[in-house]
């Protein structure tokens, strides 16, 4: 064998970069997570590329910018987060039953540097997801756009401040996907755990309490998943996109949407997303490995 | 300066409400010291695997303390670890990588090259098999990959958790070639075995622990070279002859293995303790001296199989 570096530059600042670089190495390796982001590359394909054939064939339907931003950031939005978090359980929850986390702390990462490890993974997944529906949806939209014709800006200053809402909104489901990852450490029954809380936990059982008690609805709003679709939409962001709502509204004789409190949605959103990931650090930190 | 240091190292878990906790391991204290080939043995759950994962930090002690290197502060220890390479139980890799791809994660944590990839992969021989993903390689390869992968990093000390398990004689044969090749390189190694003939042959020291409690530790040498034993058998009653024999004074014990007693006593009295035996009716078809090798101090130790009480 060679002789060693001089120090030990994973344990330095440099770890991060060795986190980064081995969490992504893995995951692009994974034929599980790239059959998952493939088979949401593939939805959106054929609901972007829908939209753009028919603004083709129909005059009065468009699929443009900036018009499109508004169906590339909805509550659709939902899929992507529920792909997304497939994924980081699949990534996660495996390296328990392959003792590969074991194995990563005796190669000489802590505790602490192996969970951070997989908080990046987090963001990473979320960054290939959005950036993979961005890529079609915008991609799409960009194609049937006629930029010198265009009245309003392509890029409008709320396309960020949306996008900043769907990465936190997937934050905070992602963070409840490693939260149940390094706590049942097994891929299949973590993810029926998080099915469960999406279904039975934020759906069916608010449906019947609120029945009974219907005072209690308020507070279910502020369920993680109630919580993130709150940030989802387009019009939530950008004003005039709204008032085509509310107008759309009422023309069809129905009830506008009312605008929410987006300070106060942002902070319940990042608070679950906060709590998910102390709670997930604090749990596996517990825990022998 | 010890590498290993254990003081009073316990483990217990607590599995239940209803259940009362499990003292995995019992307050051991040991040291392992430089270009020590120092092997670690127990019968199955014993608390071996639990003891070496105190060491590498996967398991968190209940009780004790250890240091590595001399050092013992959480932070130290860490950074001591990185000059340990480690294999623990069986095997871990991602099953979806190659081998080499797989060592290539472990060498950026150690903050190693490619080049040390390439030469860990020739030192355990899978250089031909280096793009063979670690779900289609054979057990010997899979232990032969985690021994590469402790060598990576060139660690000071090497710990290994039955190296050999599952393999065939040959592989195992590898395995030991490979040890006794890091240890003449003058690592220091921690190796864990069920194969007490192997340990024997590649060990220096050794600890013996069993049901979490340290029994003994000692140099190998030291531990075989104890006087040989006799070897008794007769017709009738084996502990008719195991008391027998116990009651003659130049007996130093007499312990039922089988259908033999086995027998600590001086090779000049064996020809008396025949005519005593003769004198109370029994008839010896089998008298032999039989060396103390690595295997009979452990099952003495330990308590053997069944059958193993000891009279005297």
């Amino acid at each position: 064998m060679s002789a060693p570096e001089k120090g030990y530059p994973a344990l330095g600042f440099g770890v991060w970069t060795v986190l980064l670089r081995n969490e992504f190495f893995k995951a692009r390796h994974r034929l599980a997570f790239v059959v998952t982001l493939g088979f949401f590359a593939f939805i959106n394909f054929m609901d972007f590329g829908d939209d753009f054939m028919r603004a083709r064939r129909e005059d009065d339907f468009t699929h443009a910018l900036p018009d499109a931003w508004s169906g590339i950031f909805s509550g659709d939005s939902v899929i992507l987060l529920i792909f997304a978090s497939i994924a980081i359980i699949m990534l996660v929850s495996s390296e328990f039953s392959w003792r590969t986390a074991r194995q990563n702390v005796i190669d000489g990462l802590s505790k602490t540097q192996w969970f951070w490890g997989k908080a990046i993974l987090v963001v990473l997944i979320g960054i290939v997801f959005i950036t993979t529906k961005l890529l079609i949806g915008a991609g799409t939209a960009a194609a049937g756009t006629d930029f010198g014709a265009a009245t309003a800006p392509v890029l409008p200053l709320s396309v960020p401040a949306a996008l900043g809402g769907l990465m936190l909104a997937f934050l905070s489901l992602g963070g409840l996907a490693l939260l149940v990852s390094v706590t049942v450490r097994n891929a299949g029954p973590a993810m029926a755990l998080w099915f469960f809380w999406i279904t039975l936990g934020e759906q069916l059982v608010p449906a019947l309490v609120t029945r009974v008690l219907p005072a209690t609805a308020p507070f279910f709003g502020y369920l993680p998943f109630s919580a993130a679709q709150k940030i989802l939409p387009f019009w939530v962001y950008d004003a005039s996109t709204y008032a085509r709502v509310v107008a759309r509204a009422e023309a069809a004789e129905q009830a506008a949407p009312e605008l929410p409190d987006l300070m106060l949605w942002v902070s319940v959103n990042a608070g679950w997303a906060v709590l998910f990931i102390a709670l997930s650090y604090a749990l596996f930190r517990r825990r022998d490995l | 300066m010890a590498v290993i240091q254990t003081q009073n190292l316990s483990k217990q878990y607590s599995s239940g409400l209803r259940t009362p906790p499990t003292l995995a391991v019992d307050a051991i204290t040991f040291s392992v010291e430089p270009g020590q080939v120092f092997g670690f043995l127990g019968p199955n759950g014993s608390g071996k695997t639990t003891t070496i994962g105190m060491l590498l930090g996967i398991i968190t002690p209940t009780a004790g303390v250890f240091s590595l290197f001399g050092k013992s502060g959480p932070e130290e220890v860490l950074a001591a670890r990185q000059r340990i390479g480690a294999t623990l139980e069986y095997p871990n890799f991602y099953p979806y990588l190659s081998c080499r791809d797989n060592l290539r994660l472990v060498a950026r944590v150690k903050g190693r090259d490619r080049k040390a990839v390439d030469e860990a992969l020739e030192i355990v021989g899978l250089t031909q098999r280096q793009k063979t993903k670690f779900s289609a390689c054979s057990m010997g390869m899979k232990q032969r990959l985690a021994i590469g992968a402790t060598l990576l990093g060139d660690p000071e000390l090497i710990v290994l958790d039955e190296p050999a398990n599952g393999l065939d004689p040959a592989g195992q044969r590898e395995i030991r070639d490979v040890i006794r090749g890091l240890g003449e390189r003058g690592k220091t190694i921690f190796l864990s075995s069920h194969i007490l003939h192997d340990v024997e042959r590649m060990c220096t020291h050794v600890a013996i622990i069993e049901k979490g409690r340290l029994i003994t530790t000692s140099a190998v040498a030291n531990l075989t070279s104890e006087a040989p034993v006799a070897v008794l058998r007769a017709d009738g009653s084996v502990e008719k002859l195991c008391a027998t024999t116990a009651a003659f004074e130049p007996v130093r014990s007499a312990e039922v293995r089988g259908d033999e007693v086995v027998v600590e006593i001086d090779e000049g009295d064996l020809a008396a303790l025949n005519e005593h035996l003769m004198k109370e009716g029994i008839l010896l078809h089998h008298l032999a001296l039989e060396r103390q090798t690595l295997e009979s101090v452990f099952m003495r130790l330990t308590g053997g199989d069944e059958g193993f009480g000891a009279v005297a």
